[in-house]
């Protein structure tokens, strides 16, 4: 039942959300629904018995595909993350005027509902249908509410997933006609009659569908332009979780589906991982724009652990799991700052700053530790995540653990350089008059930095929570 | 798998000799990083920007010396991999002498002391290349002190001139400052190596055992002990003896730090004389290293697998007092050239390349930084642009390309449009009627 709450929570909310005019009652609404959502998940996942946790119901029986939901570790741990994200990137944003609110709010509901859909469905048609739902509220919150070049940018990035979509949809076919008893469900899937050599095709089909998302190099440029054209809450949603489905996508719907191809196709993938690292952290290194330099070093971030999803190994995918969760935490922390610095002076380039140590001290604290974080210090979240990233990665082979190990000395080159030039230096005369940022993005940064610490210290929980997806991989396996 | 820093003999044990090759040089090149070793320790100096008790405490005293511990630590592995001690051993030696020549030529307080601190960590890992662990955290230990005390002095003089860190342009504190003074000739004493002083028995330890490994390395290790003397008195006497080179307004001011400033300095001196003697020699008195019995547990599982070469005493006591003997005379030579010091005489030759660090840093520059960037940029302008996202955006030109041709065939003349009704009809036929008649048919007209 819980599951199917989820959806239907952010769904009530996001269609009645239409309906309102007003900017803060837009955005009330919509908090008020998150934390609901937030706190249903919360109680669902923690307090519940575990027979809550799925949900089955007839939906085109002639076809084999059915509504069928359920709750394992990594939906959990990925349920939380939307939960917890909303409310959070909500928050922050606050002080964000849009034209029309009511159906810019509405459509973030949506856009979560999608998002819920993904990590819960257990039925491929249904996988499927979230997969396209979650696209279209973003689709139309770039387009409508984005920067200049917004048309262009959501157009590239609408067609360019949506390609990968098609090809996942042709791919859900070919699998579904060689399932056993012609059906949608996840267990047929895993347990089709396809041959070993039979798997080639579905998997490439399937694999780039979630490569476009996640992304994989070389098919990543959709990515930046879009995070620097989507307004910035969206652009949240899109690299705090969404990006996360891409990931999710191929430890679900790859990994147990195509044991055989994943082992064969495994090397390339995984290079071609760890080249779009290093690659993305150069790029990350000469970006002027604070918005295109987190995008690149998310791409870096998201390489990392798809080239562990594919190494395979228990470390590795318990790396996984937790540094999704810690991955989509920070990333939205620092795009809060970056709307904070954006929206209070102007700017987003990082020649125009300096000096903001000296006139917002509070902001500063927070942003190093963020910026730490992305570093993957110890004692922060990500440390724990990248450390079991790089032994799993290790013991699929050290060359390549140790080329991707570059990728963490230019991650602290572009981090340290874009904290140097925000935060220290001369004042500018586009800093002269900065103040602190708002209490909003105040304190919900507080919040996710008390995360990003608590999880750095203590990150059991995570492991705790996500266990049981790792250990029924390593069965298939 | 269990992450422990004892490492348990009987698992190392297990490693075959390249394994424990590589381990140990991997965790050596993390402890190059961190304690400033070639040729990673150009930033140690640049990091004497910060606050004067940061880098007293930091960068001299303890952070930095934590590559040093780990080695230490691990002195089970490095006793068993002789390849990677010597590779120690040769950078740690290299590095004191390194760095001893570039502190012979700098002007900044701090970077004198700076580049002193990564001549020391050098002697360190040559302690620990030569397997003297014992000697080895043993000068960590006084090192920590007389460094300290030197930093801090330093900051007491900074504090004294206004923030001015030249040394060519003080001269004569001696007698304004008299705390600081003392305090600090003792601990350039001390880490000359004079004895007793602690600075003494630390480095002879180190120094005799690089002797018993290999006397080369105790003549380089002995000169760089004598430039260390001679950069420290340099140090001493431009900035305490002779005439006062600053302006007339700092002069003016000139004044002893306050007792929350000396206090630490006196207790730091009295520790820099003293702390040696927990270190005694066998050749002074048989069993009188308490700091050995104090960390034989640690290095109890090395011991075994070593039979340490002891040097006949009467070597021993040649080569301290010959070494001792020097060490004094470059003292006096430094502290006498100096003190006439007047105007600074542009350096060149050697000097100046001594002075520019022997360029390593735009050597770096130019061989690692600016090529980076280099690329980067090529990687951001060329190829992410043109390349990748052109190839992406080349695939959606070509579509709109081939709709605008296809579109052309909606020309609105009825007649092309009857033409093609009936091509299409024909394959409509060809396909419905797929039976062999046609297809035989259509291969005897082709």
């Amino acid at each position: 039942m819980i599951p199917v709450l989820l959806l239907f929570i952010p769904l009530v909310a996001g269609i009645l959300g239409f309906f309102i005019k007003d900017q803060k009652a837009a955005s009330n609404w919509a908090i008020v629904a998150s934390v609901i959502t937030l706190l249903t998940a919360v109680i669902g996942i923690y307090a519940m018995p575990a027979s809550m946790h799925q949900f089955e119901a007839t939906w085109l029986p002639s076809i084999g595909a059915s509504f069928s939901v359920a709750l394992d570790g990594m939906s959990k741990m990925l349920v939380l993350l939307t939960a917890i994200s909303m409310p959070l990137i909500l928050i922050a944003t606050r002080n964000n005027n849009y034209s029309n609110p009511g159906a810019f709010y509405a459509l973030m509901s949506l856009a979560q509902v999608g998002l819920m859909g993904v990590f819960v469905s257990m039925d491929a048609l249904l996988f499927y249908f979230f997969w396209e739902l979650a696209l279209i509220p973003v689709y139309f919150l770039s387009s409508i509410w984005g920067g200049e070049k917004r048309i262009a940018v959501t157009f590239k990035f609408f067609i360019y997933t949506f390609i990968g979509s098609l090809l996942m949809l042709v791919g859900i076919l070919f699998v579904y006609l060689h399932t056993k008893d012609h059906s949608f469900a996840w267990s047929s899937f895993t347990n089709t009659d396809l041959l070993s050599g039979q798997e080639t095709l579905p998997f490439f089909l399937f694999f780039i569908a979630f490569a476009i998302k996640m992304p994989i190099f070389p098919l990543h440029t959709w990515q930046p332009d879009a995070y620097e054209q989507a307004p910035t809450a969206t652009t949240m949603v899109l690299s705090g979780v969404m990006v996360k489905m891409g990931l999710f996508a191929a430890i679900r719907w790859v990994l147990p589906l195509f044991p055989i191809a994943t082992k064969t196709f495994a090397m390339p993938i995984v290079i071609l991982s760890v080249i779009g690292m290093i690659y993305a952290s150069l790029i990350a290194i000469k970006q002027d724009d604070i918005k295109r330099l987190i995008a690149y070093s998310s791409i870096a971030h998201i390489g990392l652990m798809a080239a562990a999803i594919f190494a395979g190994g228990t470390l590795g995918l318990q790396g996984v799991q937790v540094q999704m969760f810690n991955h989509g935490i920070n990333v939205i922390g620092l795009w809060i700052l970056a709307n904070a610095i954006e929206s209070t002076l102007g700017t987003r380039k990082l020649s125009e700053l300096g000096g903001l140590a000296t006139k917002a001290p509070t902001m500063a604290i927070l942003f190093v530790v963020l910026a730490f974080a992305n570093i993957a210090l110890p004692l922060t979240n990500a440390f724990i995540g990248e450390f079991l990233l790089f032994n799993g990665l290790f013991q699929y082979n050290i060359w390549i653990a140790a080329a991707a190990g570059v990728s963490i000395i230019l991650g602290a080159i572009y981090t340290l350089q874009m904290v140097q030039k925000v935060l220290f230096g001369e004042v500018s005369a586009v800093t002269a008059n900065a103040t602190e940022i708002n209490s909003y993005s105040k304190w919900v940064l507080i919040v996710i930095v008390i995360a990003v610490i608590a999880l750095g210290v203590y990150p059991q929980p995570l492991i705790d929570l996500t266990k049981d997806s790792v250990n029924a991989l390593l069965v298939i396996k | 798998m269990k992450f422990s820093f004892r490492w348990p003999v009987a698992a190392v044990t297990q490693l075959s000799a390249t394994d424990i090759t590589i381990i140990t040089t991997l965790l050596f090149v993390g402890a190059m990083g961190k304690s400033a070793q070639i040729p990673l320790y150009t930033w140690l100096p640049d990091a004497m920007a910060g606050p004067t008790p940061v880098s007293a405490l930091i960068h001299a005293a303890t952070m930095v010396t934590a590559g040093i511990y780990m080695i230490a630590r691990s002195n089970i592995l490095y006793t068993m991999a002789p390849a990677t001690q010597t590779l120690v051993a040769i950078i740690g030696l290299s590095t004191a002498i390194f760095a001893a020549t570039i502190a012979l030529k700098q002007n900044d307080i701090k970077k004198v002391l700076a580049y002193s601190t990564v001549s020391q960590l050098g002697y360190m890992f040559l302690g620990l290349g030569v397997g003297a662990y014992t000697g080895a955290v043993f000068h960590v230990m006084t090192h920590a002190f007389f460094k300290a005390l030197l930093f801090l002095g330093a900051g007491s003089v900074i504090h004294a001139m206004h923030h001015e860190q030249d040394i060519t342009k003080m001269g004569g504190l001696k007698s304004k400052l008299p705390i600081t003074h003392l305090t600090f000739l003792l601990g350039c004493i001390a880490i000359a190596g004079v004895p007793p002083f602690s600075g003494f028995f630390s480095k002879d330890e180190i120094l005799m055992a690089a002797y018993a490994t290999n006397p080369i390395f105790y003549y380089v290790g002995m000169g760089g002990a004598l430039l260390t003397a001679f950069y420290m008195f340099r140090l001493y006497s431009l900035t305490f003896l002779g005439n006062f080179r600053g302006t007339a307004h700092q002069q003016e001011h000139l004044h002893e730090s306050p007792i929350a400033m000396t206090l630490p300095l006196m207790v730091l001196a009295f520790f820099a004389v003293v702390a040696g003697f927990i270190g005694i020699p066998e050749l002074f008195a048989p069993n009188a290293h308490a700091l050995e019995h104090f960390l034989a547990p640690v290095f109890a599982g090395s011991k075994a697998l070593t039979h340490a070469h002891h040097l006949e005493a009467s070597t021993e006591w040649i080569l301290m007092g010959t070494a001792t003997t020097i060490i004094l005379i470059v003292i006096v030579y430094a502290i006498t050239k100096f003190k006439k010091y007047e105007t600074a005489e542009p350096n060149t030759g050697i000097a100046k390349v001594l002075e520019n660090k022997w360029y390593i840093d735009e050597l770096y520059d130019t061989v690692i930084v600016k090529p980076l960037y280099w690329f980067a940029s090529v990687l951001k302008n060329s190829v992410e642009k043109l390349v990748i996202d052109g190839a992406v955006n080349g695939v959606g030109k070509l579509v709109g390309y081939g709709s605008r041709q296809f579109r052309l065939l909606q020309s609105g003349q009825v007649g092309s449009y009857i033409l093609m009704m009936v091509m299409a009809l024909v394959l409509f036929i060809i396909i419905w009627f797929n039976d062999t008649t046609i297809m035989r048919f259509i291969h005897k007209i082709f």
